[in-house]
């Protein structure tokens, strides 16, 4: 009986060839399991309303979650700051934050965000599964969440999380 | 000393900021549903604990809208796919028999294929 040796080298040697391709197989992007966007109804921070629809006018939005008690989210505005200046639009989502307080932070630390839906009672954030700030959002075509970044936005994180579906 | 006692008394009526939620519930089954849908329930910012166990402010939240969706009338299954939609499959504790098919049909789909293999080899080499 040949056939058994054989038959475990064989086994033995693809999970052998599975494990160094799993090993060596570095993934530059990140993969993300697509989700519904669940359509919301809101104001901006000045007053306006604004709705998920308003979303639809471009292919892909940068929803950015941030709030003035938030330590992260002062880390990351500096970073901000530097990707509105590359061009990108940010919308900003006031998670759970009071008004005067937001202005205040816009007006010291600078404003990158085109505009900013005022959520005082996390309601959006609950319906984007926010569990806490600051997280960052891709949403395609104002209807379905293609990625989301939970924690501080830095280059590393724009480089491997969302830059390959900007530059598209 | 008097004012002092008086003082120490009322204190926590003026200083008590935080407001006890209270969950009323039409019957006993529903508030028994309430308080067994937070157990099948993982905190997402808090790993390894149920949202029962959490006072975190996404715990609470998602409490609240457990109650909400209690009082719409909704049943545990509902109210649990919606919470999936949000927050991801892991978010409940117990898998769903549809994201976990690879691994109830795997071992099975191997196992036909090596007794399959085994016999064309076994009989080639007979």
């Amino acid at each position: 009986m040949k056939i058994y040796p054989l038959l475990t080298i064989l086994i033995v040697l693809s999970f052998f060839g599975l494990f160094l391709f799993q090993l060596f197989s570095n993934p530059s992007t990140y993969e993300f399991k697509e989700k519904k966007l669940i359509p919301f109804d809101s104001n901006l921070l000045n007053g306006d309303p604004y709705t998920s629809d308003d979303l639809k006018n471009d292919s892909l939005s940068l929803l950015n979650v941030w709030a003035t008690w938030c330590v992260g989210c002062r880390l990351e505005h500096t970073y901000l700051m530097e990707l509105e200046r590359k061009g990108i639009t940010i919308i900003g989502i006031n998670y759970k934050d009071e008004k005067e307080k937001a202005f205040k932070w816009l007006d010291q630390f600078g404003n990158p965000y085109q505009q900013n839906v005022f959520d005082d009672q996390g309601e959006i954030g609950f319906l984007l599964g926010v569990s806490g700030a600051p997280e960052t959002f891709a949403i395609k075509d104002g209807n379905s969440i293609v990625m989301h970044h939970v924690g501080v936005l830095d280059d590393k994180v724009w480089k491997s999380k969302f830059a390959p579906l900007f530059e598209k | 000393m008097r004012f002092f006692v008086f003082f120490l008394i009322i204190s926590p009526l003026i200083f008590s900021k935080d407001e006890i939620q209270t969950y009323n519930f039409k019957n006993d089954f529903d508030e028994k549903r309430f308080y067994s849908l937070q157990k099948e329930v993982s905190c997402p910012l808090c790993e390894g604990s149920s949202i029962a166990g959490s006072n975190a402010p996404i715990a609470v939240d998602i409490k609240n809208k457990i109650y909400l969706e209690i009082v719409e009338g909704k049943s545990n299954e509902e109210i649990l796919t919606n919470l999936r939609d949000i927050f991801g499959n892991d978010v409940t504790y117990k898998p769903t028999f549809e994201n976990n098919m690879i691994l109830w049909f795997l071992p099975v789909v191997l196992l036909l294929a090596i007794v399959f293999a085994a016999r064309i080899f076994l009989k080639k080499n007979a």
